[in-house]
């Protein structure tokens, strides 16, 4: 019945964690949800340089979220630090934490535990002596593990300044062979005298393979409203856009706005100038331990650079 | 844990019962509304205390108090977190001891303060829900223990022995469930709010 999926797990491992941190607009659930039956998503990422990882979990039966409840949390735990996944993710029904990892323990394992007093800490009053239990729920015991995969080390780029959306450049990164899948992402701020304009890309790649380089062209990034014709990349909506808020906010200490992408005043990416951050990201497939569940797992680490247009 | 302030309150009482005499007595009954605070994420609504209250003019602008109070079940907000949607409630009751020093400043009006310590026994409840197919329930525990209270009035005479009272007044019991639950778990109620009332002198 176990069955893997690796289309846009990273997109919802960044759009799990980001309930509590910005104020972005989620109307929709979790893409590519079977229609029947249960199905549990877990995603986890380290940013490279960030001592702790971001897990998220959500669990769907017929494509409605199912709440754990009676004090039923999700464990997540490196071999030093453990966590309960206490607040709620974006999607309704999902759950998010910020597990310490600052050894950068290649692990992470989940467990399904019941623990009625734990989960009840954010209350006021004094949740031992008011505890009403209804005992463990039937996804108690439950577990998986992913393997964060290395992070992409050297990430650099043969050009950082550009003029034209018709330019490119070289991504490079410190290469494995354990196949796992590449992916980027950017957040771009474009300013004129007045305003910023902020949104988010996921750049198409020529191949999402691990071997080190990447040729990319600006038009991933930059692109012209006044052109009718669909831009060459995804732009960051919902789920993946709220995602990489999160991350953005992870790096606040560098400067990166918490309302990133709550900036909506429009102006014209291709005439201005543009800040890009480019974030690249390493997937690898985990695997639950039971091979009667049904879902997608993965782990994933990332790192980050930046880019400069300017078209004048 | 209760019985040595009764028998304080006795003998605070009885050590009074020989200087009482006619016209410098007053019984006041108010009817405090408050929202209580447990210093956390709570969020109670308004509630109601009822206090009676006997005075005796120790001094014509002095007098020594006790008083008993109790409240209605005052309900917190309703809210859900990862484990399920609760609601808790407040009840409580108990016993006062102070004294009001007062201030006439005109034939039919005068304020007053009245300050005091207090015995109290509360009560919290909680009413959960989880999940279709999970039994809900409640659950009740009750501690006591003391606290203090204080309080600015005016009052309104209508005629020589009846008269009306407002009070603002806050109220705070230390302490709940001190030696029942962890120490971090222990807090203090606050009840501050105004209350209404009328007394009759004797």
């Amino acid at each position: 019945m176990f069955r893997r999926y690796f289309s846009s797990l990273h997109t919802f491992i960044f759009s799990l964690f980001l309930l509590s941190a910005c104020d972005i607009d989620i109307d929709h659930n979790l893409p590519d949800i079977p229609p029947e039956g249960r199905f549990v998503v877990v995603g986890a990422n380290q940013h490279n340089n960030i001592g702790s990882a971001e897990i998220a979990i959500a669990i769907f039966d017929d494509a409605i979220p199912v709440p754990l409840v009676g004090g039923d949390v999700v464990q997540a735990s490196t071999s030093e630090d453990s966590i309960l996944l206490l607040k709620d993710g974006i999607y309704i029904g999902s759950y998010a934490a910020s597990l310490p990892n600052p050894a950068n323990f290649n692990q992470v394992d989940f467990l399904v535990v019941h623990e009625p007093l734990e989960a009840r800490q954010g209350r006021w009053y004094p949740v031992d002596l008011l505890n009403i239990d209804p005992g463990p729920g039937e996804f108690v015991g439950a577990s998986a593990s992913v393997i964060l995969p290395p992070p992409p080390l050297d990430l650099q780029t043969d050009n950082s300044n550009f003029m034209s959306i018709n330019d490119s450049f070289t991504l490079s990164w410190s290469a494995e062979t354990a196949g796992d899948i590449m992916k980027v992402r950017s957040a771009v701020s474009c300013f004129d005298d007045d305003n910023i304009y902020t949104y988010g890309t996921e750049a198409a790649l020529i191949d999402n393979t691990d071997d080190g380089s990447e040729t990319i062209g600006l038009e991933q990034f930059i692109y012209d409203i006044n052109d009718s014709s669909e831009p060459p990349f995804t732009f960051l909506l919902g789920q993946s856009r709220a995602a990489l808020q999160e991350l953005l906010n992870k790096l606040i200490d560098e400067g990166i706005a918490e309302d990133f992408f709550n900036s909506i005043t429009l102006i014209n990416p291709i005439d201005s100038s543009c800040e890009i951050r480019l974030f690249l990201f390493r997937h690898r497939d985990g695997a639950f331990d039971s091979v009667e569940t049904n879902g997608r797992i993965f782990g994933s680490r990332s790192a980050d650079t930046t880019l400069f247009y300017n078209p004048n | 844990m209760y019985r040595p302030y009764k028998l304080i309150l006795a003998l605070f009482c009885g050590a009074f019962l020989n200087t009482t005499q006619a016209d410098n007595s007053l019984i006041d009954a108010n009817i405090f509304y408050t929202a209580p605070d447990a210093g956390g994420s709570d969020d109670f609504h308004t509630g109601k205390i009822l206090s009676v209250n006997y005075n005796h003019y120790a001094l014509p602008w002095l007098a020594v108090t006790s008083g008993f109070f109790a409240s209605e079940e005052i309900a917190d907000n309703t809210r859900t977190d990862i484990v399920g949607t609760y609601r808790p409630s407040i009840k409580t009751h108990g016993f006062t001891i102070g004294l009001r020093p007062e201030f006439i400043f005109s034939k039919r009006n005068k304020i007053y303060g009245h300050a005091g310590i207090l015995l109290y026994k509360t009560s919290l409840k909680v009413e959960e829900y989880f999940a279709p197919g999970l039994p809900s329930g409640s659950s009740t525990e009750a501690t006591d223990g003391n606290g203090y209270f204080i309080s600015l009035g005016w009052a309104h005479s209508f005629t020589k022995k009846i008269s009306f009272q407002f009070e603002l007044k806050t109220l705070r019991q230390l302490d709940l469930y001190d030696g029942k639950t962890t120490a971090q778990n222990v807090f203090d109620m606050n009840y501050t709010g105004f209350s209404l009332g009328m007394a009759y002198a004797f």
